[in-house]
């Protein structure tokens, strides 16, 4: 099954009066379970656009957005958040974690919005940064940590639901280079065979990593490139 | 680089027999840098003309003809620091056909977006390939497959940015008529970093071809 489906997404955002942006043209990609997808495009081809319109972040002009072969395209906010909270986790070049809070108060309140129980919330928790390398900087401040600490912490509070998604949006962008291939390698390793990962990136090397890249232009799906078997053996 | 350098690096560790070198070269560098025998016994006997290397020792061998010890001197000690630490040219002085095509695409019937397409699906499958191999290797424990395999990838990386960068530029130079040929000036920039005669001229011109590209 597929764990997301984009089916004929446009995307318009109105910048003033007469000033539209067509972001997304007719865009449809469909993503199976544990299947990482590259997307690479350049510039202003809707790559960051298609990726919020997947994790329910912004809501398409028209078209259909399926998560677990479910149309969500047209629910209410209230349950759109929910799915967000529970099934999605996000990853952005930029860490957003909360700089005051400890790395296992960041895991744990992304585990709280998931509606997953107070005794449960902080042993997964840890036992999550364990899985990443970062147990013994669980209690240190996020804005202590280094860039690709940081980035652990932010994939740590990403799977800590075990969502069925996981969106990157140039997870390495701030990264030197050996850094963010130890990022790449365990999100090969951490994600497990009902998660899907879609992960925008410029970088080819970065895209290396993945099953399978897909290319975008002007907002839509140009070609794509099967690189390996999307299950493991 | 010839085998010449990686067998004063080996000798300058320790003295060594011939068999002994071949052995190294490949088990420090590489299947890639597999040398025959025959070419390791070449390589000594021109080191000793040269005054790099004596032979110094023999040791007997049983049931073996002896093997002769060799052994790095203070001019081929001060040959290897040289080498070591002169930078190599690295230029790309080879007729590169990936740009003849790119280049002469340019004129061609066929779409040169789609050349550019197909060679960078390739530089990512086997970047792809090259990084699985890599993961399914120790960092710690195999050094020198991981640094090789970098290698390639760096450079399958350098070959899809060149090609990401003709397609934006070509895109937008994109014109009717002899206009599409300005960004040849530009590719070639790229490609090379060539002295180039007339290059205030074609700066000067791809401006206005932008210019007109937009209206």
């Amino acid at each position: 099954m597929s764990a997301v489906a984009v089916r004929e997404v446009e995307q318009l955002f109105h910048l003033g009066k007469r000033n539209v942006v067509h972001a997304l043209r007719g865009t449809t990609l469909e993503v199976s379970d544990g299947e990482f997808v590259a997307v690479m495009g350049p510039s202003g081809s809707g790559k960051t656009t298609l990726l919020n319109v997947m994790g329910c972040l912004a809501r398409p002009t028209a078209g259909h957005v399926e998560i677990d072969g479910a149309d969500v395209t047209r629910l209410k906010d209230g349950a759109l958040d929910r799915i967000r909270a529970k099934d999605v986790g996000f990853i952005f070049q930029g860490y957003s974690l909360i700089p005051t809070r400890t790395a296992l108060e960041n895991v744990t309140l992304a585990a709280e919005y998931a509606g997953i129980g107070r005794a449960e919330r902080r042993t997964r928790a840890r036992e999550i940064l364990d899985r990443v390398g970062l147990a013994d900087q669980a209690d240190q401040r996020a804005a202590e940590l280094s860039g690709g600490e940081q980035q652990r912490v932010a994939i740590a509070r990403a799977l800590v639901k075990s969502p069925r998604l996981l969106l990157a949006d140039e997870p390495t962008g701030n990264l030197d280079s050996v850094t963010a291939e130890e990022i790449m390698e365990l999100l090969r390793t951490l994600r497990t065979d009902d998660q899907a990962i879609v992960m925008v990136t410029h970088d080819p090397r970065m895209a290396a990593y993945a099953d399978r890249i897909v290319f975008l232009k002007d907002g839509r799906v140009v070609d794509e490139e099967q690189l390996r078997s999307a299950h493991r053996v | 680089m010839s085998v010449r350098y990686g067998m004063l690096a080996l000798l300058e560790r320790r003295s060594m027999h011939g068999y002994e070198l071949g052995r190294e070269l490949e088990g420090e560098l590489g299947d890639e840098w597999a040398v025959n025998y025959g070419q390791v016994y070449t390589t000594l006997e021109r080191l000793v003309r040269d005054g790099l290397v004596v032979q110094s020792d023999t040791v007997e061998v049983a049931d073996a003809p002896d093997r002769k010890l060799y052994t790095l001197t203070p001019a081929g000690r001060a040959e290897l620091r040289g080498w070591f630490l002169t930078p190599l040219d690295t230029t790309e002085t080879r007729r590169d056909e990936l740009f003849a095509k790119v280049l002469l695409g340019l004129t061609s019937d066929v779409d040169v977006a789609e050349i550019i397409q197909v060679q960078r699906k390739r530089e990512l499958r086997r970047m792809a390939e090259l990084t699985a191999a890599k993961e399914r290797l120790d960092a710690a424990l195999h050094v020198a497959e991981v640094l090789q395999l970098d290698l390639h990838i760096l450079r399958a990386e350098a070959t899809v940015r060149w090609l990401e960068t003709a397609e934006a530029k070509i895109a937008k130079a994109a014109g009717s008529g002899p206009e599409r040929l300005r960004v040849r000036d530009e590719v070639r920039a790229d490609q090379g970093g060539q002295e180039r005669g007339g290059e205030a001229r074609g700066a000067g011109e791809r401006t206005r071809a932008k210019g007109r590209g937009r209206t």
